[in-house]
C-alpha cells in the first residue's frame, strides 16, 4: 500500500513538471470522458433512474397485444377493474392512470398544468409517504365527480404556491369545478412516466372534468388508462406473464367484440420506457449515442496512448535505471500505469465538469411545447460511478500498453545508449493507433453528416401545407369552466374578431398542429372496408378543424369541396379526407360521398365531401397515414381544446399581442400556451427536434474525433520526422532535395490516412446501416461518404505538411552532428 | 563469489550471428577488486550486464554465491540482484526528478523493507557519503563528482556484497575521479566485493587483480588462465 502511495505521489510529481503534456493528456481524456458523460446523463435519465420508490424492481407496466404483434399500453378502466381482481395472486396491486392538461385557478389566476389522474390505490402501491396531508385514497375516484380531491406535485407546490404549509384543505378551482386540495407529494416524485413531469393527481374518476365520453368507467373501448403493477414479494415476472396470459384468454371469451385475439404483455418498469413494447427505438437510439460517444473516447485514448508510448521511449532509461536498481517488471508496469490512472483521474475529473455543462446544456434544450417534459439530466450516483469508471478503463488502456513496452525493453542495451538516451526508430504501433484514430474519425464524420443531410432534407421536404406566415395560439376554454355552448360561441367569436384584425389573411381553428404533442384517433367503421379477419378496425388519426383552415395551412383541394360554415351540428355530418385515405381503403374509386363511423360516435354517419393532398402531420419521415378532417363545429362536445392558426401577410410574431389582447378581453383569464409560430412548431420530437438534436450531437463528437484524428497524424508525423532528423541529414548531405524530403515524409501521412480511411468507410457502413431508420437520406449515401473521406483526407494531409515543411529545413551538418 | 563458466552472448544481425562474449570463464572470490579492462567493443559492458543480471540473454553457467543463475528464471535473478548487487553507471544515472533522499530511497523501496527502517538506512548512508546537505535537492542541481558519489551512495544503500562499476569515473575529471576511486577502496576495504570496468591504468591499480577482454574473449586473467585462447581456437 506504501508503495502503491509512492508510486501516486511520483506520478503526480512527473504530472506537475510536465505541465504541457499533463495539459494536453488531460484535455483530450476530458472532452472524451466529458462526452460520454453527457450522453450518459441521458441514457441515465430516460432509461436507467429507478422511479423513486420502495423496491422499484417490483414496478412492472402492463400493455395489449395486438394479433400482429402491435403494442397497445393503454386500458379501459373497465378492463383495469377485472385485471387488478383476477391478478391478485402475482401482484400485490395494480394502479391506473391518465394524463390530463387541466386549468387550474387559484388567487385569481389560471395555470395549465399536466395532471395524472390516478386510481385509489396509486399512491398506496408506491409505497410513498405524502409530504403535506394525505394522499387519494384507496376508496376515492371509483365513481364519476365523486371525489374532488387533489394532490399537489412537491414542486409544483412550491412554484405555484409558494410553499405555503397551509395549502392543505385549500379550494382551488380545476376546469372550473371546485377540487379541494389534501396533500402534497414527496419531494422528488414528480409521478412514473419516464417523460413527462407531472404537477397534481386527482382521483381517476374526477378524469370527467377531462370531457371523455359520459361512461368512460365502464366502456370498454373507451382506452385512456396505463396499468402499473408491484409484483409480490418472489414472484418472477415470467409468472406474471403466465398469469396475464390466462386472464387475457378469460376475457377474449368474455367480451370478444373488444378483446378477441388480444394478449396481455408485462415488462419491468425500467425497460417499458417510454412505451412497453420490445420495438421502441429509445434503446437503439441510446446505444447509437453511446456508441458514438466511446468512440470518441477511444480516439482520445489513442491519442494520450501515443503521447505515453513517446514518454516511454523517453524515460526508457529511467525505468532501466529503476530496474538495475531492483525494481521488478510488475512494479515498473505499475508505476507507469498508476501515472496513467492519476492522469485519466484528472482527465476524469475535468471530464465531470463537461459532463455537467453538457448535461445542464441538454436539460436546457427546448421543446417548443409548454408541457413539463422530463428533461432533469442531473448527476447523481450513477453517473458519478459511470465517469469513474470509464476514467479507470481509460487509465489502463492508455497505459497499459506502453507501461508493458516499457518493462520489456533490454536494460543493457539501455543504459548503454547514454549519449542518445531515446531509441530511435519508427513505431508501428502508434502508427496502429493513428490509423484508428483516422478510421474512428472518419465513422463519426460521415454519421455526423448522414444526419445533417436529413435534417436539412426534412426542412426542404415538401409537407403538404406551407408553414411560414402561420402563427399558433393553444387554448382551452374548459380550464376555466366553459361549457360547450359558450366555448362554441367563444370560438366562433374569436375567428370572427381574428379575422377583422389587419393584417391577417386568413384565420382557423384545428385540434391538433402538424407534429404537435396532441391529436385524436378513433377506429372507425369505413363503408366497403372490411379489417382482417381477427383486427380491429383501423386507428385513424383526425383533426376537428374550422372552415378556412385548408386555406389557412394551404393544403391543396384535389377533389370535392372544403369544409365550410355550412358545416354545423344541425347538418349533414361530413368530412375531408387525404389521398393517404383514398389509397387504403377506397383504391381507384370515387371516395365522394362515402362514409364512415367513429366508434366514438356511433350514432353518426360521416360523409366525405373532400380529399385534399397528403400532408405530413405526424412524423416528418415515412409513408403518410390516413388523415381525416372534420368540421369542428360538429364535433365540439369532445373538442372544447383548439389551436387558433392565424395566416398573415406581415411577420406572424407581430400578430402575437393583438392576438393575445383580443383573447383576453373575450375570456378573461383564459391561459394561452404554446404561442409560436408554424415553423417553430414543427421543431418537436415527432417534427425536427430529434434530426436537430440528431445532428447537432453527433456533428459535435464528429469534430471532436476530426480534432482528436488530426493531433494524432500531427503527433505521429513530427515524432517520427524527429526520429529521421539524422537519415534525413544524410539523404540531404548525398543530394536529396527538399521536394524529395517532403515527398517520403508524406507517403508515411498518406499510408496511414489511406488505410484509416478504408477501416473508417467499413465502419462507418456498417453503423450507418443501423441507423437507418432514422435517417432521412439513404444510409449508403455516396456523396456524404466521399465528400466526408476527401475533407478528411485533405485536413489530415495539412497537419503531415508542418512536420514536413520543418523536415525540409534540416541542416545536414547540425542533423549529423547531433548524432 | 561469482563462477562464470563458458558463458557466451551473441546478437542475431542480418548477416548471421555476433559474438560479444566468447567462452567467459573466471572466478571471483568475496572481497575482491577487480578490474575488467579492453577497447571498446570487447565485451566489458556485456560481462557486467551479465553478471548483473541486467540481461537475460546469454549461454552457459554463472553461479553467484553457489546459486545456479543460469537455472534461475527471470524474476527469481531479479531478487539474487535486489539482495546482492549494487550498480555505479559511467553516467551516473540518477532519476531526474527525484531528489537525492529520494534516489537513495528508491533500491530500497524495492525490497519490501518498512519506511522507517528506510528511513534510517537512507539517513546513515547521507551521513556517511557526508550528503546530508544535499538531500532535498535534484540531481541536476549537484556537480558531477556529487552525482557520482550519490550513484555510489544508491548502490550502497542496500549494503549489497558486489557492486558493479561501469566506468565509474569516465565522466569525471581527475581529482574527483581520485575521490570516487579512494570511496571504492574504502568500500573495498570494508568488505564489498568489486567489479569495475574502466579504460584506466590508474583506476585500475587500485583493483587486487585486472581482466583484460578483447573480441569477447579473455586475453588475461591473472586468477584464471584461459583455458582457451582465441589464437588456440585458430589453430
Amino acid at each position: 500500500m506504501e508503495s502503491l502511495l509512492q508510486d501516486v505521489r511520483y506520478g503526480l510529481r512527473m504530472l506537475r513538471r510536465s505541465p504541457a503534456f499533463t495539459a494536453i493528456a488531460v484535455i483530450t481524456l476530458a472532452l472524451g470522458i466529458g462526452a460520454n458523460t453527457t450522453i450518459f446523463s441521458m441514457v441515465d435519465s430516460f432509461l436507467l433512474r429507478p422511479l423513486p420508490v420502495p423496491d422499484p424492481g417490483q414496478i412492472t407496466v402492463l400493455t395489449q397485444i395486438e394479433k400482429d404483434g402491435s403494442h397497445n399500453d393503454v386500458f379501459s378502466i373497465a378492463e383495469y377493474r377485472d385485471l387488478r381482481s383476477q391478478t391478485s395472486g402475482v401482484f400485490s396491486n395494480l394502479l391506473a392512470y391518465q394524463f390530463g392538461m387541466d386549468g387550474i385557478n387559484a388567487y385569481g389566476r389560471t395555470d395549465r398544468v399536466l395532471t395524472n389522474y390516478v386510481s385509489g390505490n396509486f399512491f398506496s402501491l408506491l409505497g410513498i409517504k405524502p409530504a403535506l396531508g394525505r394522499f387519494i385514497l384507496p376508496s376515492e375516484g371509483e365513481a364519476i365527480g365523486a371525489d374532488p380531491v387533489m394532490v399537489l406535485t412537491y414542486s409544483y407546490w412550491k412554484t405555484r404556491f409558494g410553499g405555503d404549509p397551509e395549502i392543505v384543505g385549500k379550494t382551488v378551482s380545476v376546469n372550473g369545478s371546485p377540487v379541494t386540495i389534501v396533500g402534497v407529494a414527496p419531494e422528488g416524485f414528480d409521478g412514473i412516466n419516464s417523460v413527462l413531469s407531472f404537477q397534481a393527481y386527482l382521483p381517476l374518476g374526477m378524469a370527467i372534468l377531462e370531457g371523455p365520453p359520459r361512461d368512460f368507467m365502464t366502456n370498454r373501448q373507451v382506452r385512456n388508462v396505463f396499468l402499473y403493477g408491484r409484483l409480490r414479494p418472489g414472484v418472477a415476472l415470467k409468472q406474471a406473464q403466465a398469469a396475464l396470459d390466462i386472464v387475457a384468454k378469460r376475457l377474449a371469451q368474455q367480451y370478444p367484440e373488444v378483446d378477441k385475439d388480444r394478449s396481455l404483455g408485462v415488462f419491468p418498469e425500467l425497460r417499458s420506457r417510454p412505451s412497453p413494447d420490445p420495438s421502441n427505438s429509445m434503446v437503439m437510439v441510446s446505444g447509437v449515442f453511446l456508441g458514438l460517444a466511446g468512440m470518441v473516447l477511444l480516439l482520445a485514448c489513442g491519442n494520450v496512448a501515443n503521447i505515453l508510448l513517446v514518454r516511454a521511449t523517453v524515460r526508457a532509461r529511467e525505468m532501466a535505471v529503476r530496474a538495475a536498481l531492483g525494481a521488478a517488471r510488475i512494479r515498473l508496469i505499475r508505476q507507469l500505469l498508476t501515472e496513467s490512472l492519476v492522469l485519466a483521474m484528472a482527465g476524469g475529473a475535468t471530464g465531470i465538469l463537461i459532463g455537467l455543462w453538457g448535461s445542464s446544456f441538454l436539460s436546457s434544450i427546448r421543446l417548443h411545447i409548454d408541457v413539463p417534459v422530463r428533461l432533469n439530466f442531473s448527476f447523481d450516483w450513477r453517473l458519478l460511478g459511470f465517469a469513474l469508471a470509464i476514467a479507470l478503463a481509460t487509465g489502463v488502456i492508455v497505459g497499459l500498453m506502453p507501461a508493458v513496452r516499457a518493462s520489456r525493453q533490454n536494460l543493457g542495451a539501455v543504459l548503454h545508449e547514454l549519449g542518445r538516451g531515446i531509441i530511435a526508430g519508427r513505431n508501428r504501433l502508434r502508427d496502429g493507433l493513428v490509423i484508428l484514430q483516422v478510421g474512428g474519425s472518419l465513422m463519426l464524420l460521415i454519421i455526423a453528416m448522414l444526419f445533417t443531410r436529413s435534417l436539412g432534407k426534412a426542412q426542404h421536404s415538401d409537407l403538404g401545407f406551407e408553414p411560414s406566415g402561420v402563427i399558433n395560439f393553444c387554448m382551452d376554454p374548459a380550464e376555466i369552466g366553459y361549457r360547450e355552448e359558450q366555448y362554441r360561441a367563444f370560438y366562433q367569436n374569436l375567428l370572427t374578431r381574428v379575422r377583422s384584425l389587419p393584417g391577417v389573411e386568413s384565420a382557423s381553428t384545428a385540434s391538433s398542429v402538424p407534429m404537435g404533442y396532441i391529436g385524436s384517433s378513433d377506429t372507425p367503421e369505413i363503408d366497403g372496408y372490411q379489417p382482417p379477419v381477427g383486427q380491429p378496425n383501423p386507428d385513424i388519426t383526425y383533426n376537428a378543424v374550422s372552415p378556412d383552415y385548408l386555406k389557412t395551412m394551404k393544403i391543396p383541394l384535389i377533389q370535392g369541396r372544403m369544409i365550410d360554415d355550412g358545416d354545423t351540428e344541425t347538418a349533414r355530418f361530413v368530412a375531408v379526407v387525404n389521398q393517404a385515405m383514398v389509397k387504403r381503403f377506397w383504391p381507384n374509386q370515387d371516395p365522394i360521398g362515402r362514409h364512415f363511423k367513429l366508434a366514438s360516435e356511433p350514432e353518426h354517419a360521416i360523409e366525405v365531401i373532400g380529399v385534399v393532398k397528403d400532408a405530413r402531420f405526424q412524423r416528418i419521415t415515412g409513408d403518410i397515414a390516413p388523415y381525416v378532417f372534420l368540421p369542428v363545429a360538429q364535433h365540439y362536445q369532445t373538442n372544447s381544446f383548439a389551436i387558433l392558426q392565424v395566416r398573415t401577410s406581415i411577420a406572424p410574431e407581430t400578430m402575437i399581442p393583438q392576438v393575445e389582447r383580443l383573447i383576453e378581453s373575450l375570456a378573461p383569464s383564459l391561459p394561452v400556451f404554446d404561442v409560436q409560430t408554424m415553423t417553430q412548431a414543427l421543431d418537436t420530437w415527432r417534427g425536427l427536434l430529434l434530426f436537430q438534436i440528431g445532428a447537432g450531437l453527433a456533428a459535435s463528437l464528429g469534430l471532436l474525433g476530426l480534432v482528436l484524428a488530426v493531433v494524432g497524424v500531427y503527433g505521429v508525423i513530427s515524432y517520427s520526422a524527429a526520429q529521421r532528423t539524422h537519415e534525413i541529414g544524410v539523404r540531404m548531405a548525398v543530394g536529396a532535395q527538399p521536394f524529395d524530403i517532403l515527398k517520403m515524409v508524406f507517403r508515411q501521412g498518406l499510408l496511414i490516412v489511406c488505410v484509416g480511411l478504408m477501416l473508417g468507410m467499413g465502419a462507418a457502413f456498417a453503423s450507418a446501416r443501423v441507423l437507418k431508420s432514422l435517417l432521412t437520406v439513404s444510409a449508403t449515401d455516396p456523396w456524404t461518404y466521399l465528400s466526408v473521406a476527401a475533407g478528411l483526407t485533405v485536413v489530415a494531409l495539412s497537419a503531415c505538411y508542418l512536420p514536413a515543411r520543418r523536415a525540409t529545413r534540416v541542416d545536414p551538418m547540425i542533423a549529423l552532428r547531433y548524432e | 563469489m561469482i563462477q562464470l563458466r563458458n558463458v557466451e552472448r551473441t546478437y542475431k544481425t542480418g548477416a548471421g550471428v555476433t559474438y560479444v562474449l566468447r567462452r567467459i570463464t573466471m572466478d571471483l572470490r568475496e572481497g575482491e577488486f577487480v578490474t575488467v579492462m579492453g577497447p571498446s567493443g570487447s565485451g566489458k559492458s556485456t560481462l557486467l550486464s551479465i553478471i548483473g543480471m541486467l540481461d537475460d540473454s546469454w549461454a552457459g553457467e554463472y553461479y553467484l554465491l553457489d546459486q545456479a543463475v543460469h537455472k534461475l528464471d527471470r524474476k527469481k535473478r531479479a531478487d539474487l540482484n535486489r539482495k546482492y548487487i549494487g550498480f555505479v553507471f559511467q553516467s551516473y544515472h540518477l532519476l531526474d526528478n527525484l531528489t537525492v533522499y529520494e534516489n537513495l530511497d528508491v533500491p530500497l523501496s524495492y525490497r519490501n523493507i518498512s519506511r522507517a527502517q528506510r528511513a534510517s538506512m537512507v539517513a546513515e548512508i547521507l551521513d556517511r557519503f557526508q550528503i546530508v546537505g544535499k538531500k532535498d535537492l535534484f540531481p541536476s542541481q549537484l556537480s558531477g563528482g556529487q552525482q557520482q558519489l550519490v550513484g555510489i551512495a544508491r548502490a550502497v544503500v542496500g549494503n549489497p556484497k558486489l557492486i558493479l562499476a561501469d566506468e565509474p569515473t569516465g565522466n569525471l575529471h581527475s581529482s574527483q575521479a581520485k575521490e570516487i576511486m579512494e570511496l571504492f577502496k574504502k568500500l573495498n576495504d570494508q568488505g564489498t566485493t568489486i567489479i569495475q570496468v574502466t579504460h584506466s591504468e590508474v583506476n585500475a591499480a587500485y583493483g587486487h587483480r585486472t581482466i583484460q577482454l578483447f573480441d569477447g574473449w579473455i586475453t588475461s586473467d591473472p586468477a584464471n588462465p584461459p583455458a582457451t585462447s582465441p589464437e588456440a581456437v585458430a589453430r
